[in-house]
């Protein structure tokens, strides 16, 4: 897995590429955590690299919107597809976030 | 058929799940099963570390798997007290939903065609049919 960020009109982005499995989730938990520690309040994760996700991938992401939203924060996703999609939607995690189609789409939305 | 053993360690999870998925590979040809596969012996193996053998690395995790001509099927074995495979709470209703444990399971009994748990083997046996 690969985490390349960016700051993009005052969003916080990050893009994700490979699988995020048990084996790593805690490599982009630890980023996320310390850009919650920055004070980050907007940050979007464009998830279009990558292709497999496990449930520790939503546990990281369920624990970080809760930190986001401690501090008045929001954690958005993009450009979420195939069986990534799946996984959020079968688990009905998809609710709990702003899911956009594309970064693009995110970017002008948010 | 092959048989493996692992170390109840999750720095194992993808050592492990390579194998399952070049033993699989030459008779999946859907690129979704063989993540159906992989993503539920994955869970799997992580509540059988977890969950069945507590992290106790006396302990191993047995896998077998069986390939028949149109599925396969997985044995992970945990060598620990079991787990209640079929009372998991719903990780989906609502006072669940934000809790960031309980959707292994979930997502095995979603994504295989079998999932089922023995108390006396400790084994989860699941079983994926391939699409043509």
């Amino acid at each position: 897995m690969k985490i390349r960020q960016s700051d993009i009109n005052g969003i916080k982005v990050l893009d994700v590429e490979g699988d995020v499995n048990m084996d790593n989730s805690q490599e982009l938990r630890a980023v996320l955590k310390q850009l919650v520690k920055d004070g980050v309040k907007k940050l979007l994760v464009d998830l279009s690299g990558s292709n497999y996700i496990d449930s520790s991938c939503l546990a990281t992401f369920i624990e970080m919107r809760k930190k986001m939203n401690e501090i008045d924060g929001n954690i958005y996703i993009s450009s979420v597809s195939g069986k990534v999609k799946g996984i959020f939607e079968v688990s009905k995690v998809d609710t709990l976030f702003k899911i956009f189609s594309s970064k693009k789409e995110a970017l002008e939305q948010i | 058929m092959s048989k493996y053993v692992f170390p109840s360690d999750l720095n194992y999870v993808n050592h492990a799940s390579q194998k399952i998925v070049d033993e699989i590979s030459p008779q999946a040809i859907d690129s979704g099963d063989i993540i159906d596969i992989k993503l539920c012996f994955e869970e799997a193996f992580i509540n059988a570390v977890k969950h069945g053998n507590c992290f106790n690395r006396e302990l191993k995790v047995n896998v077998e798997v069986v390939l028949y001509e149109n599925s396969v099927g997985i044995f992970i074995c945990d060598e620990g007290d079991g787990f209640d495979f079929e009372n998991c709470p719903d990780p989906t209703k609502e006072e669940n939903l934000e809790k960031t444990n309980g959707r292994g399971v979930f997502l095995i009994k979603k994504f295989m065609d079998e999932a089922k748990y023995d108390n006396n083997t400790k084994c989860l046996f699941i079983r994926k049919y391939f699409k043509k």
